[in-house]
């Protein structure tokens, strides 16, 4: 029985030890050895009725109802997907290797976006190799920070987290902390820094989420992006990547929203921009399905 | 109009804030959580109307911290902020 889930945390589903070992077999052998044991982590992960649950309300909106053999498949190749990202975000922190391509002219986009001086807001989702996304944002020469989550068992680590790995060029903003870390994001909003974010999956209550279609079902999605680029008056680029390969990625801006100051705390007011952001995350997960990575489900109402 | 009045009616007109009035705000009743309950979201807007009415700046979340506990604590902010 899949029930699909609406509270989601970020505590890896392997233990430390289990992780120990592909970083143990990357140090070693490198990315293969890594993606030849996934095969089984995979295979036995996908086995699991929780495990699948965490995915079901997704595939079940994107690809409707199938057989159970195919149903089954097609959540090992998605959970399979992921775990290659990870394996191949754990390979560009211990041996340095990944190759990002941006599409031509994007990268000035950001650049000229930032060079305004008002502060920039990237807003991303759990898709393609979204995790590496900001290593390839260096060459945007303002103070950066990524909005990250980090639960104390979560022991899968960031790439800049292993052992001689490339120290970030970004500071982290705990969404848990005071007020939600909303205020150390508008500081640097305000220092014309850069703030990372997630435009598809909310910490907040009720009132911090605003309504959106997405795939053709209302998705509840964060409203925090939105109202720190009002209040800001900073530009938000929201900008996807994927996975083309084995240490290949590509990276984009899907869309530039212009958020006119003043909106005030009312969210509804933000609902035409969070609109853009799910029409392209919907044009997404349209293309490349099996590299949507939101593993809970988006479209229940919260309290 | 006193300093924590005009930062109330900052707080219900700029906030927009349904079925409260300046009246309902004591000086230290808090402004997030159980208090007033105002959210993060309303922390950004505040420090905006804060920089917007009175001209003062909460430039970080240590500032900010001590800034946003209550009317009480925004008005000394303010007082303290707007003399230098």
């Amino acid at each position: 029985m899949e029930t699909p889930r609406r509270r989601w945390d970020s505590r890896s589903l392997g233990s430390r030890f289990a992780h120990g070992i592909f970083y143990a077999a990357i140090r070693l052998g490198g990315r293969w050895p890594a993606y030849a044991l996934l095969c089984f982590v995979v295979t036995f992960y996908t086995c699991l009725p929780q495990v699948r649950a965490r995915s079901v309300a997704y595939r079940e909106l994107r690809f409707g109802p199938s057989k159970w053999i195919k149903t089954w498949l097609r959540c090992y190749a998605l959970h399979m997907n992921f775990a290659l990202t990870l394996v191949d975000r754990a390979v560009f922190g211990i041996r340095k290797r990944f190759d990002m391509l941006a599409e031509l002219g994007h990268p000035q986009i950001l650049r000229d976006l930032a060079a305004q001086g008002r502060g920039l807001i990237v807003l991303t989702a759990h898709v393609g190799c979204w995790q590496l996304g900001m290593s390839s944002l260096g060459d945007v020469d303002v103070p950066k920070a990524v909005v990250m989550l980090r639960d104390e068992a979560d022991v899968d680590r960031q790439y800049f987290e292993h052992a001689g790995g490339r120290a970030p060029d970004f500071s982290i903003i705990d969404p848990r902390g005071p007020l939600g870390g909303m205020l150390e994001m508008l500081d640097l909003l305000r220092r014309g820094g850069m703030v990372c974010m997630m435009g598809d999956r909310d910490f907040g209550g009720a009132r911090s989420q605003l309504a959106a279609p997405l795939m053709g079902r209302t998705a509840w999605l964060p409203a925090s992006a939105y109202h720190l680029a009002s209040a800001s008056g900073a530009p938000v680029a929201v900008v996807f990547s994927r996975r083309t390969g084995p240490g290949r990625g590509y990276i984009w801006v899907a869309e530039t929203l212009e958020i006119p100051p003043g909106l005030g705390r009312e969210t509804s007011a933000y609902t035409p921009y969070a609109r853009r952001f799910s029409d392209a995350l919907s044009v997404y997960a349209q293309r490349w399905p099996l590299q949507f990575f939101n593993f809970y489900d988006l479209w229940t109402e919260p309290r | 109009m006193t300093l924590k009045d005009k930062i109330k009616a900052m707080l219900v007109t700029g906030l927009n804030l349904p079925d409260v009035t300046e009246d309902d705000i004591a000086d230290d009743t808090p402004l997030f959580g159980d208090g007033l309950g105002l959210d993060s979201l309303d922390a950004v807007e505040v420090v905006v109307l804060v920089q917007q009415r009175f001209g003062v700046t909460i430039r970080d979340m240590d500032e900010g911290r001590v800034a946003l506990r209550s009317v009480n604590s925004l008005a000394e902010f303010i007082e303290r902020n707007s003399a230098q």
